[in-house]
């Protein structure tokens, strides 16, 4: 990493009163240089007060977004802030932000990266989930292969990093419903360059998760939005792009 | 004027024609209405201003809705006209996916750019001296503009 390197951490949150302030502590800790931005995305409980009281930078979204808008609110912070690099991190306390340093250094190593993910499948993980995510989570990766050729193991991680290049790009066009394993579709089509590192991820340690543990209508749901999501958005993309 | 008078004459059941011309005429009657008063703006009512006048048309001029029937091989005419308000109201709801989206993206700008507006103006607020820019000072155009 270069020395000069401005760094923001962007954090969506959606009632993580709870759990946030470990994770600033935490953030604080591994990443001391590094500004801090919260994304209240309409929460209902004290995460914005929290936030605040905490001394990091807040973005009160006066409505819901969803995810994809929280996420593009805090990348268009850092893109408009002149940040070299986002690290995005939910605010649910999952992400382990001792990995975030290796996450920013990816950007630079192997000849660059526009994103890099932090993934739970690169190398083994303690990580256990669902079989029902796990089935979707292998078949966006086969999906994906499909649409841009390129493998992507863990394409549901929101634990990444984004260089200035891929943070112009997403702050004008970003997936709202579904979005990290659409984004990565989008930015492989455009020619960006995408590399996963090895992290472990914790269960959540307090709320309650998008996708519900076991099979249930909401992770079928889950599952075949975001696969029909990657097709459409792998077929628009070439469609577009050979106009 | 015979021409017309062929047109209009009555091809299909009295009692069905009553029926059809009625709710297309309250139909076509309704959406004027609308746009009159500034309910309906005239964008988002083209379509259905379309449906209610070919309704309209087609059950008046029994012999148009003969000739349509049978080109689409329907052999009761009456059922030409539930096909052609069907696609009418096919046509309508992609159309309202199409605006709502448009609204949606719309609505998802506005939103950040008011977070983003809020937290530059707290920190204004904080330190009115260095008034370090933080988020909006120059606002990207809309998701529209800029394709």
């Amino acid at each position: 990493m270069s020395a000069k390197q401005r760094i923001c951490v962007i954090i969506p949150a959606y009632n993580e009163a709870e759990t946030l302030p470990a994770v600033i502590e935490s953030v604080r800790r591994e990443l001391p240089e590094a500004d801090m931005v919260v994304m209240n995305d309409g929460s209902v409980d004290a995460t914005s007060d929290i936030a605040h009281g905490l001394g990091v930078t807040v973005l009160d979204l006066p409505i819901n977004l969803g995810i994809g808008g929280a996420v593009q609110t805090g990348i268009k912070y850092a893109w408009r802030n002149d940040y070299d690099v986002a690290v995005e991190l939910d605010g649910d306390g999952q992400h382990n932000p001792s990995y975030a340093r290796t996450l920013v250094d990816g950007l630079e190593e192997d000849g660059g990266s526009d994103l890099v993910i932090g993934s739970r499948f690169v190398a083994s993980s303690d990580y256990r989930s669902s079989p029902m995510r796990q089935f979707g989570i292998h078949l966006f990766s086969w999906l994906i292969k499909l649409m841009t050729g390129k493998r992507v193991y863990d394409s549901t991680s929101g634990f990444r990093t984004y260089n200035r290049r891929a943070m112009k790009y997403l702050s004008h066009d970003y997936p709202a419903d579904f979005p990290e394993p659409e984004s990565i579709v989008m930015l492989l089509s455009r020619g960006f360059r995408i590399k996963e590192l090895p992290v472990e991820m914790r269960e959540r340690q307090g709320g309650v998760s998008v996708v519900a543990s076991d099979v249930s209508w909401k992770a079928i749901y889950f599952v075949a939005s975001n696969a029909i999501a990657i097709v459409l958005t792998g077929v628009t993309t070439r469609y577009v792009t050979s106009r | 004027m015979s021409l017309l008078a062929e047109l209009f004459a009555p091809t299909i059941p009295g009692r069905v024609q009553a029926v059809a011309v009625a709710s297309s005429v309250v139909l076509l009657g309704a959406v004027i209405h609308f746009i009159r008063r500034g309910q309906l703006k005239a964008g988002y009512s083209i379509i259905w201003f379309v449906i209610g006048l070919a309704l309209v048309v087609l059950s008046l001029a029994t012999r148009l809705l003969d000739s349509f029937a049978r080109l689409v091989g329907i052999n009761y005419s009456p059922a030409a006209l539930v096909l052609v308000l069907g696609g009418g109201l096919f046509i309508l709801a992609l159309h309202y996916s199409v605006m709502v989206t448009k609204h949606d993206r719309r609505i998802r700008e506005l939103a950040q750019e008011h977070a983003l507006l809020k937290a530059q103006l707290r920190l204004e607020k904080q330190s009115p001296v260095t008034g370090v820019s933080v988020a909006a000072s120059e606002p990207l155009p809309l998701k529209e503009k800029v394709q």
